[in-house]
């Protein structure tokens, strides 16, 4: 049934196998807890959408426990919980993932579970209906009635535009009022099979173990013929774009962003690991270059935090979100942010700033293998965007490697005007207060 | 024992690998906690944890906003000023020496509490450096006033901002009402006025005092030794300002009911029900009442959730709380809704709530509550930084030492009628107060539920 057990590579612990029906396993070992952490990666997300079928991937992440051959609606759930784990289940741009940690002897279970999910659920119109609604709740609680949160999704349709990582998640209103449960079982035969999907497992097993397990209940699941994947194509570098938004309750502030590469579709692992420390560098820690000028000696800023998504099939997304101080307003930050990347962009960052960035990015790392799901979670965006997990495992080596000129080059390259993305946010004032 | 197992298992469907496994039984947990007392006053709990060269430390001082009954905001002003520059250091300086070692530094204002917290990897090169950043931001902090100036400025702007929020909001103004005139009654920890008249000599006083060793309670989880640990918070209770320690604070005044609105505009509205419950969390009782609370609403089977989302897809989430305060305490039940199902929505969970008072919970679900909260302690132990924050909270709660390794043992002998007992003592539906945020809008009748 093995198709490719492969030994661990030199100086990685993470380990692999493949079932001949296509379905991938990575396992890290970690045994300071009796725990084991599970997580199924289906290779479908938001980002594989058509048009007017926004929020169809995380529908169906509801939908799925609704009832399959060995368990009755809400029996997964139940069952999990009783063995000691958090049923949970979310869906990203791309993939679906359904994460459970419990104690190593309950493991079987959760995989007996997991597969009978992907080989037989079945999506029936009534609870279709009533967990739409729960969907329809959601969006409204997390993002309708969120400003920032909606600002957000304003923001990432303009730096992305329409289709592919620019839609929401959840999905659109007006395409989630049109959803069918005939769309729903379109998507789950054409994605929930083994030969799309990752499991990902951290704990306190052995490969051996892991193997018997995983062939008892998974083996028999025959793999199908795949869609075409849509590829998410990266935005042409256009000019700048920007939007005002004005919204109750919003903070008064600015998010700006630039395309650039992910870690699958930069141009050399150079360039990657180099794009990897621009949070650091520019934005994250009171001492990085933004925070030290905008924050801390001209406080124009009153807070600035940044995000990049390494782990995404298409290109990506470095995010500054900027909180104005009193009397500063977002498009006066968004200015001074400008003139400072510009200075960062012509100039190869110092050893010192360096330096930090690499001693944080790292000790992050680090603090991470604290966490098992958080392993787990690794190792599933890595495979789910189509990079090898055991190739990755150790990137000490080459995030030590980078050097300021390669930092300088990225940014030269990349911070530029035509690949900003500005939403100038607004708190509009409500007539009742 | 091999019918209950059969029993047992038939709840795990058609799941066959359960057979034979006793799911009634988790491992023990047996974390190694080591506690002690510094000379000065500092109470410590220490767990060597060798798996990962991480340490985690965690300083909890009772300073929380409760403290500052003459200017409400000097507690977070004193916490938030600890990295805004030392006598030795600028705010600059500090962050880019704690950044260079890859070190994270957090801080968190409460009630009852501030916590500043440490994370640093173990070498000596980066502990011993990191440590010493880390006590001289606590200790002796510059207080300078162009500071102090710009932190006000902060800190009125992200309460403001809290308020606008439905579900904080909402929490607010049931505080208020609750403990109307006790120091509980200002949850924001701040007020205009309050901020405004601070001045560094207050930061100054406030400091000597709240940030005493013997107002502070310590712990250390991970790579290092049980002698390192105790040179380790020597040196911390030692730096510290010594010989002050937090009074208890008059118990809570009588509550009464109400049904609070407040009319903000929004897609959805946030719905608030709390019931004074003053059971401190070490009391006998206090662990029925958890377990109650997670058979109504932890997860996706718990009573409220079944009926709120599963039958009538009103709400993504509706959860329940306890909150145990040293002086009172409360239970409350949180969800949003459509703002049109407000009414209808709390009708429904003061029904749901009534029952279940009455009645208690089934042994069946007595069981999932427990195996919940059990599992989540597991994984809670299992991970240094959360075992560091959940050591944290326990001492806080004066939970006795063996408190992790004899849980389970304690929440296997309640039975239904001890929660149902609990319940019936400490939760009365009297007093009541609803809270709602949201748009004032015309109420319709809940759906009829699926099934």
């Amino acid at each position: 049934m093995i198709e490719r057990p492969s030994p661990p590579t030199q100086g990685s612990t993470v380990q692999t196998f493949t079932l001949a029906n296509g379905l991938r396993i990575y396992l890290r070992e970690d045994h300071r807890a009796p725990l084991v952490s599970a997580q199924l990666w289906y290779h479908v997300g938001s980002s594989y959408e058509p048009a007017g079928h926004t929020g169809l991937s995380h529908a169906l992440e509801h939908l799925l426990f609704e009832s399959s051959s060995k368990l009755k609606s809400g029996q997964y759930s139940a069952i999990m919980t009783r063995l000691g784990g958090e049923p949970n289940a979310s869906t990203t741009t791309d993939a679906t993932v359904f994460p459970l940690t419990l104690p190593g002897s309950r493991l079987e279970i959760a995989l007996e579970a997991m597969a009978d999910v992907m080989a037989s659920a079945t999506i029936s119109d009534a609870p279709f209906a009533r967990e739409l609604d729960v969907v329809m709740a959601e969006r409204r609680e997390q993002v309708d009635n969120d400003p920032l949160s909606l600002a957000l999704e304003h923001h990432d349709s303009l730096a992305y535009g329409n289709g592919g990582y620019g839609t929401p998640i959840v999905g659109h209103k007006a395409d989630l009022e049109h959803l069918t449960p005939a769309a729903a079982r379109t998507w789950y035969r054409s994605w929930y099979h083994p030969n799309n999907a990752t499991l990902a497992v951290v704990g306190d097993i052995t490969q051996l173990q892991l193997q018997t397990l995983v062939t008892r209940h998974f083996a028999t699941i025959p793999a199908n013929r795949l869609s075409a994947r849509q590829t998410a194509t990266a935005p042409p570098a256009q000019a700048r774009r920007h939007q005002t938004l004005r919204l109750p309750g919003l903070y008064t502030g600015t998010i700006l962003s630039f395309n650039l590469p992910s870690q699958c579709t930069a141009q050399a692992a150079e360039q990657a690991y180099a794009l990897r420390l621009l949070p650091d560098l520019l934005a994250d820690g009171y001492s990085s270059i933004l925070q030290r000028r905008l924050v801390l000696d001209d406080p124009i800023l009153r807070g600035l935090r940044s995000s990049y998504e390494p782990w995404q099939r298409g290109d990506s997304l470095l995010v500054l979100y900027a909180y104005c101080s009193q009397q500063i307003t977002p498009e006066i930050a968004a200015e001074r942010l400008m003139l400072e990347i510009e200075a960062f962009r012509q100039s190869a960052p110092s050893k010192e700033d360096l330096q930090r960035a690499k001693a944080r990015l790292l000790a992050r790392q680090m603090f991470e293998r604290d966490d098992i799901d958080k392993q787990a979670q690794a190792i599933g965006k890595q495979a789910a965007c189509g990079l090898d997990p055991v190739a990755l495992d150790n990137e000490r080596q080459a995030i030590e490697a980078v050097t300021a000129e390669q930092v300088g080059l990225a940014a030269l390259e990349f911070l530029t005007d035509s690949r900003a993305a500005i939403t100038f946010m607004h708190n509009k004032e409500s007539a009742h207060a | 024992m091999h019918d209950s197992t059969a029993t047992q298992n038939s709840i795990c469907g058609g799941l066959v690998s359960a057979q034979g496994l006793d799911l009634n039984q988790f491992e023990p947990i047996r974390t190694h906690v080591q506690a002690w007392t510094t000379e000065a006053g500092t109470t410590v709990k220490f767990v060597e944890a060798r798996g990962l060269p991480i340490v985690d430390v965690v300083l909890r001082f009772r300073a929380g906003t409760v403290q500052d009954t003459v200017h409400p905001g000097l507690a977070a002003l004193t916490l938030y000023m600890l990295n805004e520059g030392s006598q030795q250091y600028t705010a600059t300086q500090q962050a880019e020496h704690l950044e260079r070692l890859g070190a994270i530094f957090e801080k968190q204002i409460r009630l009852e509490h501030a916590t500043l917290s440490l994370r640093s990897l173990s070498s000596p090169a980066v502990l011993e450096p990191s440590l010493a950043l880390f006590t001289n931001l606590v200790a002796q902090p510059a207080f300078l006033p162009s500071a102090l100036n710009k932190v006000k400025q902060k800190l009125l702007q992200s309460s403001a901002s809290s308020d606008r929020r439905p579900v904080l909001r909402a929490r607010s103004e049931a505080f208020r009402h609750l403990f109307n005139s006790h120091p509980y009654g200002c949850p924001l920890g701040s007020t205009v006025q309050g901020v405004t008249a601070v001045t560094t000599d207050d930061l100054r006083t406030f400091h000597q005092r709240a940030y005493s060793a013997s107002n502070l309670e310590m712990v250390v989880v991970g790579d290092l030794s049980l002698s390192e640990a105790q040179a380790l918070t020597r040196q911390i209770s030692q730096a510290l300002p010594q010989g002050w320690s937090a009074a208890d604070l008059p118990t809570v005044p009588a509550a009464t009911d109400a049904t609070l609105k407040v009319e903000q505009p929004g897609a959805s509205s946030a719905a608030l029900l709390v019931l004074p419950m003053n059971v401190p969390a070490n009391d006998p009782e206090f662990p029925a009442l958890v377990l109650a609370c997670d058979v109504l609403g932890e997860g996706l089977e718990s009573r409220l959730m079944v009926e709120l989302r599963q039958r009538r897809g009103l709400t993504y989430g509706v959860h329940t709380h306890l909150s145990p305060l040293r002086a009172g305490g409360l239970f409350s039940v949180e969800w949003e809704v459509a703002p049109t199902y407000v009414e209808g929505s709390q009708a429904l969970v003061v029904t749901l709530l009534r029952d279940f008072i009455e009645q208690g919970p089934t042994q069946a679900e007595l069981q999932v509550a427990r195996k919940q909260l059990e599992g989540k302690l597991l994984r809670d132990v299992a991970q240094n930084k959360r075992l560091a924050e959940l050591l944290s909270e326990l001492t806080h709660q004066g939970q006795p030492d063996d408190y992790l390794n004899t849980y389970f043992e304690r929440t296997n002998r309640l039975t239904p009628a001890d929660v149902r007992a609990a319940m019936q003592r400490h939760l009365d539906l009297n007093y009541s107060v609803q809270v709602s945020v949201g748009p004032s809008v015309e109420q319709q009748p809940l759906p009829a539920p699926d099934q």
